[in-house]
C-alpha cells in the first residue's frame, strides 16, 4: 500500500472499523451455524463462536493501533535515517537548507509585501475596479483638469450609458478640535452617493441622507475608523454627538470600517452642492464615477470622448478652451497603489525565477548526491527493499531538507518584510506589512513542492538503478548515468540563463534609476527642510492677519542659527498635489478682449523662495522686500510659461491681468483667500526662472507656472515653510517650531520633511524595484555559480581515473586544466546564450516601468554577460585546478 | 526484505497458500480450509486470523471485496494479487529451507 493511501487510512479508520466489525460478525454467525449443525444449542453455539474469536471490539482496536504504529514507525525510521544522512554530509545539508531558505525567504517576503500593498485596505473596496475620477485635457491651455464646473457635473451625471453612478469628491484640510486640542485632519466633502459607490457600508451608524446633501442642510460628518480610534478612543457613544470642525459643529452620523481611506481622508462631510449654479468657468468639483459593469476601459473612454466632442461643438464658442478637449478617467485604487503595482509584479516574476533557480540547485545537489548513493540504493534493493520504499525514503530526506530550509526561510521573512518596507518609506500600507496568512500558505506550499519534486526526481533516477551496473561502477564515487548528467547540465544552464535575466534587469534598472536621479529637477533638494502650518480661522479672521503673521515670522526664522534662507509658499513641494490642480486664469495685456483664457499653475511665495529652492534665474530678478502692497503688482514666470505665451519676445515687462474671467483665485474654493478685493489684478513680469518639477518628480511634465509675492496677494491658511541650511536641516526643526510658537503658542507644526526625503519618496517604487532586483540578481548569480561549481567539481571527481590515465600517457597539466575548464565553460556559455535572448524580452517589459529607457540596452547586456562570464570562468577554474593535482599513480590504483 | 521470524510468519504463509489453492474465500472459510486440508492437525487461532489478513492486505499481497455467500450472507472475500503470488513463492522457498535446516539439525542432534 502506498504511503498516501496508508496515510489516508488513518482518516478512514472509522469506515475500516465498520468493515471489520461486519466481517467479524459474519464470521461468528457462520461459526455459530456450524456449531448448531453439530448439535449445540443456539446459546452455546454463540458463546463458543465468541470464545474462539475473542472480543470483536478489542480485536478491532488492536488492529487499528497496530496499523498506525506501523505507519508511524516506518516514517520515523525514514526520518531518522534522513537525519543521519544529513549529519554524515553536513556541508551538503547546510547548502541545501540555505538554498531552500533563500528561495522561500525571498519569495515569501515579497509575496507578503505585495499582498499587503495590493490587497489590504488601501482604498481597495468591493467596487475599486470601477471606481474612478474624471479628468479632462484642454490642449489650448496645455492643461489637464481634475476639477469640473457644476454644469459639467450635471451633464456627466446624466450619462447612464457610461456610468452607473456619479458623485462629488473635494478634499480639504480641516482643523478638528477635540478637548481643546486642534488637529489638522484630511477631510473630504462628498456627495451622498459616493460612499455607496465604493460598496462599503459604515461600521457604525449610517451614510449621509439626501436632505443632508442640499445647500443649507444639517452639518453632519462620518468618521474614519483610525481617526475614531485615535481621537475618540473608539468610543461608540461619539455617534450622534457633535464634533467641532473648522469652528462649526458637526453631528457624527457614521463611522467607517478600518482602512477605509476614501480620497485619502479620515473624515467626510456632505458636499451640499448648489445645483442651480451654472457658472461654466469656475472649476471647483472633482467627479467620482462608478463605471458600468459591462463596459471595458477602452469602451468607456470611447463613449466619454463622444461626449467631449459634443461639448466642444456646443461650448467652444463661448469657452474656447473646450476646443479639442478630451475626457477620460483614472482608477482611484490604482492611483493609491500608484507605480507599485508594476514594480511589485515585476519583482514577483523575479522571485519566481529565483525560486526556480533554488529548486534547480537543490535538484542538482540531490541528483549528484543520488549518484554517490547509487551503491547504497542498489544494496538496499538487493536486500529486498521495494522500490516504493526507497522512493519514500528519498522523498522523506528531501522533505526534511526542504522543511528545515522553509522554516528558516519563514524566519527570514519575519525579519525581511520590515527590511523590505523600510527601503520604501512611501509604500502604501507599508508599516502594516507582515507575514500574511496567504504568504505563509504559499511558503508552505513552496516548501512541500520543492521537497517532493526534488526528492522524486533523483529518487526515480536511483530507483531505476540496474544493480549490476551500479556494482560494476565500483568505488564509492560512481558517476551519473547519461540521463542523469544531461538533467543536471540542463538545470545548470537554466540557472545561469535565469540569473542572467534577473541580473540584466537589475543593472538596467539601476542605470535608469541613476539617470532619473540625475534628472534636472529645477531645484536643489539638498539641505532643505519643509514644514506646514495651518492658521486657524478662529484666531486669524482677516486676510491681513494671515499676511501679518508671516510678515512678523519671517525675520525670526531668518535669524535662526544655521538658516541660510527661509521662505513661505503655498503647496508643499513634491507633497501637495493641489499645486498642479490649482491654477490661475489670466489675460495677457496684448491679447485683451479675446475670449480665450490662458491659465497657469501658481504659487504664492515670499521673496527668498527661489533661493531656498535653488531655482535658477534665467532673466530679470527674484522678488524682494519691496514687492509689497504699496508697490505695483509683480509676477515671476517659469521657462515653459515664457515660451508658451511670449515665444518670440522678451516676457520681462509684459503685463497680465489675473483672474480675467472670474476675478478670483480659484485655487481651493473652500480655503479663505487672503487677497483683498481691492488688490490690483494687473501684474508685471519681472523675472523668468528655470522650470522646476512641481509634483511627482518623474512622470508629470512641467506646466506653465507663475509665482506671486505673498505680501501682494495674501496668504492661504495652509502654508509651507522652507529652510535652506548649511547644516543637517533636520536639526532646525525644534528651533523653527519654537520661533513659530513664540508668535502663536497654539499653532501646530506638521508635515516636517526634508526636501531630499520627499524627492526620494517620489522615487520610492523605482528604488524598491532597483534594490530588490539587485538583491535577487546577486542571489541568483551566487546560486547559479554554486551550481556550476558543483557540476565541474563532480565531473573532476568522476573522471579522476581518466585524468590519471591521460597524465600517465603524457598529458600536461595545462591540457587537463583545459579539458576540465571546457566542461564549465561550455555549460556557462550555453546558459549565457539562452539568458541573453530571454533578456531581450525582459527589458521590453521593463520599458513599461520606466520612461526614457533604451529599448535594448546592448551595452548593459554586454557588460552583464562579461561579468557573468568572468564569474563562470572562476567557478570552473578552481575545481579544474584540482584536476591538475591528481596523482596519476594514486588515481589508477584507486579501485 | 529483512530476515523474518519464520515461525510467526507461518500463518501468513498458510493464508497465502490457502488463497492460492481455494481462490476467493472469506475468513471463516480460511479457518475451515486449513483445518480440513491439515486433517485437523492445524487449527488457526481465530483471534489472530483477522489481524494477519489485515496486515497482508496492507502489504498489497491480497485484496478483499464484499460478496454474497452461497447461503445469502454478506462476507468479505479475499483474493491473491500477483505480488501476493510472488510473495507466496518466496515464502514457500524460505519455508522449505527452514524445514531442511531444522531437519538436518534434528538429524545430527
Amino acid at each position: 500500500m502506498s504511503l498516501i493511501s496508508r496515510f489516508a487510512s488513518l482518516f478512514r479508520a472509522h469506515r475500516l472499523d465498520q468493515d471489520l466489525q461486519e466481517e467479524l460478525r459474519t464470521h461468528m454467525e457462520m461459526r455459530a451455524e456450524d456449531n448448531m449443525a453439530e448439535g449445540m444449542s443456539e446459546e452455546e453455539a454463540r458463546l463458543d463462536a465468541r470464545r474462539k474469536l475473542g472480543n470483536p471490539a478489542v480485536l478491532t482496536e488492536n488492529m487499528r493501533e497496530q496499523d498506525t504504529l506501523q505507519w508511524l514507525e516506518t516514517v520515523w525510521q525514514d526520518v531518522r535515517y534522513g537525519l543521519r544522512q544529513m549529519r554524515k554530509n553536513p556541508g551538503f545539508s547546510v547548502m541545501a537548507v540555505l538554498i531552500v531558505a533563500i528561495g522561500v525567504g525571498a519569495g515569501t517576503t515579497l509575496f507578503s509585501v505585495t499582498d499587503t500593498v495590493l490587497r489590504k485596505g488601501n482604498g481597495a473596496y468591493p467596487n475599486s475596479e470601477r471606481f474612478a475620477v474624471i479628468w479632462a485635457l484642454f490642449p489650448r491651455q496645455n492643461q489637464r483638469v481634475y476639477n469640473f464646473t457644476i454644469p459639467e457635473y450635471q451633464e456627466l451625471r446624466d450619462q447612464p450609458q457610461i456610468f452607473e453612478k456619479t458623485g462629488i469628491l473635494v478634499g480639504f484640510n480641516g482643523t478638528l478640535m477635540v478637548d481643546h486640542a486642534p488637529e489638522r485632519t484630511l477631510c473630504t466633502r462628498i456627495s451622498v452617493d459616493v460612499i455607496p459607490m465604493t460598496g462599503v457600508k459604515p461600521l457604525l451608524g449610517r451614510n449621509f441622507l439626501p436632505e443632508e446633501d442640499r445647500p443649507g442642510g444639517p452639518l453632519v460628518a462620518i468618521l474614519g475608523y483610525e481617526l475614531w480610534q485615535r481621537r475618540f478612543g473608539g468610543n461608540p457613544n461619539v455617534l450622534n454627538t457633535s464634533i467641532r470642525l473648522d469652528d462649526e459643529n458637526y453631528q457624527v452620523v457614521g463611522i467607517m470600517p478600518p482602512l477605509y481611506h476614501l480620497w485619502g481622508g479620515e473624515l467626510w462631510v456632505p458636499y451640499q452642492l448648489d445645483v442651480a449654479n451654472d457658472d461654466r468657468a469656475n472649476r471647483r468639483i472633482r467627479i467620482a464615477i462608478l463605471l458600468r459593469r459591462d463596459l471595458s476601459e477602452p469602451q468607456a473612454n470611447a463613449r466619454l470622448q463622444e461626449l467631449a466632442t459634443r461639448w466642444t461643438n456646443e461650448h467652444a464658442g463661448t469657452n474656447p478652451e473646450y476646443e479639442g478637449m478630451k475626457l477620460s478617467f483614472w482608477n482611484v485604487h490604482e492611483w493609491v497603489v500608484r507605480g507599485y503595482k508594476t514594480s511589485l509584479m515585476i519583482l514577483l516574476a523575479a522571485v519566481g525565477l529565483l525560486i526556480l533557480i533554488s529548486c534547480a540547485n537543490l535538484g542538482s545537489l540531490l541528483l549528484s548526491k543520488a549518484s554517490t548513493r547509487r551503491r547504497e540504493m542498489a544494496l538496499r534493493s538487493a536486500l529486498g527493499a521495494r522500490r516504493g520504499r526507497i522512493v519514500r525514503q528519498l522523498v522523506v530526506e528531501s522533505l526534511i531538507l526542504s522543511f528545515l530550509g522553509g522554516g528558516l526561510g519563514v524566519l527570514l521573512t519575519i525579519w525581511g518584510v520590515p527590511a523590505a518596507v523600510s527601503l520604501v518609506p512611501e509604500l502604501p500600507n507599508g508599516p502594516q506589512a507582515t507575514l500574511t496568512p496567504l504568504a505563509l500558505l504559499t511558503a508552505i506550499a513552496m516548501t512541500v513542492l520543492t521537497g517532493v519534486l526534488f526528492g522524486l526526481a533523483p529518487a526515480f533516477y536511483s530507483a531505476h538503478t540496474d544493480l549490476t551496473t551500479a556494482f560494476k561502477e565500483g568505488s564509492g564515487q560512481a558517476g551519473l548515468s547519461g540521463s542523469g548528467h544531461a538533467l543536471r547540465n540542463v538545470l545548470v544552464v537554466a540557472e545561469i540563463a535565469v540569473s542572467l535575466v534577473i541580473l540584466a534587469a537589475a543593472v538596467l534598472t539601476i542605470r535608469t534609476f541613476r539617470q532619473l536621479s540625475q534628472l534636472d529637477l529645477g531645484f536643489q533638494p539638498r539641505n532643505v527642510l519643509t514644514m506646514e502650518v495651518t492658521l486657524p480661522e478662529s484666531r486669524y479672521r482677516q486676510p491681513s492677519e494671515l499676511v501679518d503673521f508671516f510678515h512678523r515670522l519671517m525675520p525670526r526664522l531668518q535669524a535662526l542659527p544655521g538658516v541660510q534662507y527661509a521662505a513661505v509658499t503655498t503647496g508643499h513641494p513634491m507633497l501637495d498635489r493641489s499645486v498642479d490642480i490649482s491654477f490661475q486664469d489670466f489675460e495677457l495685456e496684448e491679447k485683451q478682449g479675446q475670449k480665450d483664457t490662458p491659465n497657469a499653475n501658481f504659487r504664492v511665495v515670499t521673496p527668498d523662495y527661489f533661493r531656498v529652492a535653488g531655482t535658477r534665474l534665467l532673466g530679470g530678478r527674484y522678488f524682494n522686500d519691496e514687492d509689497d502692497a504699496d508697490h505695483p503688482g509683480v509676477v515671476v514666470v517659469n521657462k515653459t510659461m515664457a515660451q508658451l505665451f511670449w515665444p518670440n519676445g522678451n516676457p520681462l515687462g509684459k503685463r497680465l491681468r489675473l483672474g480675467s474671467r472670474t476675478g478670483e483665485f480659484i485655487a481651493d474654493p473652500h480655503a479663505v483667500q487672503g487677497s483683498d478685493a481691492s488688490v490690483d489684478p494687473w501684474v508685471t513680469v519681472v523675472g523668468v526662472v528655470d522650470d522646476a518639477k512641481q509634483i511627482d518628480v518623474i512622470e508629470v511634465p512641467v506646466r506653465q507656472e507663475m509665482f506671486l509675492p505673498l505680501m501682494q496677494r495674501g496668504s492661504r491658511r495652509d502654508m509651507t515653510l522652507l529652510f535652506r541650511s548649511e547644516l543637517d536641516p533636520v536639526t532646525l526643526t525644534d528651533a523653527a517650531r519654537h520661533a513659530i510658537q513664540s508668535l502663536d503658542p497654539e499653532l501646530p507644526v506638521h508635515e516636517v520633511f526634508t526636501l531630499d526625503q520627499l524627492v526620494s519618496d517620489a522615487f520610492g517604487p523605482k528604488r524598491l524595484t532597483m534594490m530588490l532586483l539587485m538583491f535577487f540578481g546577486v542571489t541568483g548569480v551566487t546560486l547559479a555559480v554554486v551550481g556550476l561549481y558543483a557540476v565541474v567539481a563532480l565531473s573532476v571527481r568522476q573522471r579522476t581515473r581518466e585524468i590519471g590515465v591521460r597524465m600517465a600517457l603524457g598529458a600536461r597539466r595545462i591540457d587537463i586544466l583545459k579539458m576540465m575548464l571546457k566542461v564549465g565553460l561550455r555549460l556557462g556559455s550555453l546558459g549565457i546564450l539562452v539568458g541573453l535572448s530571454a533578456s531581450f524580452g525582459a527589458t521590453r517589459v521593463l520599458r513599461s516601468l520606466f520612461v526614457n529607457i533604451d529599448p535594448v540596452d546592448s551595452g548593459t547586456l554586454v557588460a552583464v554577460c562579461a561579468g557573468l562570464g568572468i564569474v563562470i570562468l572562476f567557478a570552473s577554474y578552481w575545481p579544474s585546478l584540482r584536476a591538475t593535482r591528481v596523482d596519476p599513480m594514486a588515481a589508477l590504483r584507486q579501485e | 526484505m529483512a530476515p523474518k521470524d519464520h515461525l510467526s510468519g507461518t500463518l501468513d504463509l498458510l493464508i497465502l497458500k490457502t488463497l492460492a489453492q481455494a481462490g476467493p474465500i472469506h475468513g471463516y472459510g480460511i479457518v475451515l480450509y486449513i483445518q480440513r486440508v491439515s486433517d485437523d492437525l492445524l487449527r488457526v487461532e481465530e483471534g489472530s486470523l483477522y489481524p494477519a489478513l489485515h496486515r497482508i492486505e496492507q502489504s498489497g499481497w491480497i485484496t478483499a471485496e464484499w460478496r454474497t455467500s452461497k447461503n445469502n450472507r454478506r462476507a468479505r472475500y479475499y483474493k491473491l494479487t500477483p505480488a501476493g503470488r510472488r510473495q507466496l513463492a518466496k515464502e514457500e522457498q524460505s519455508w522449505d529451507r527452514v524445514v531442511q535446516g531444522v531437519a538436518s539439525v534434528l538429524r545430527f542432534a
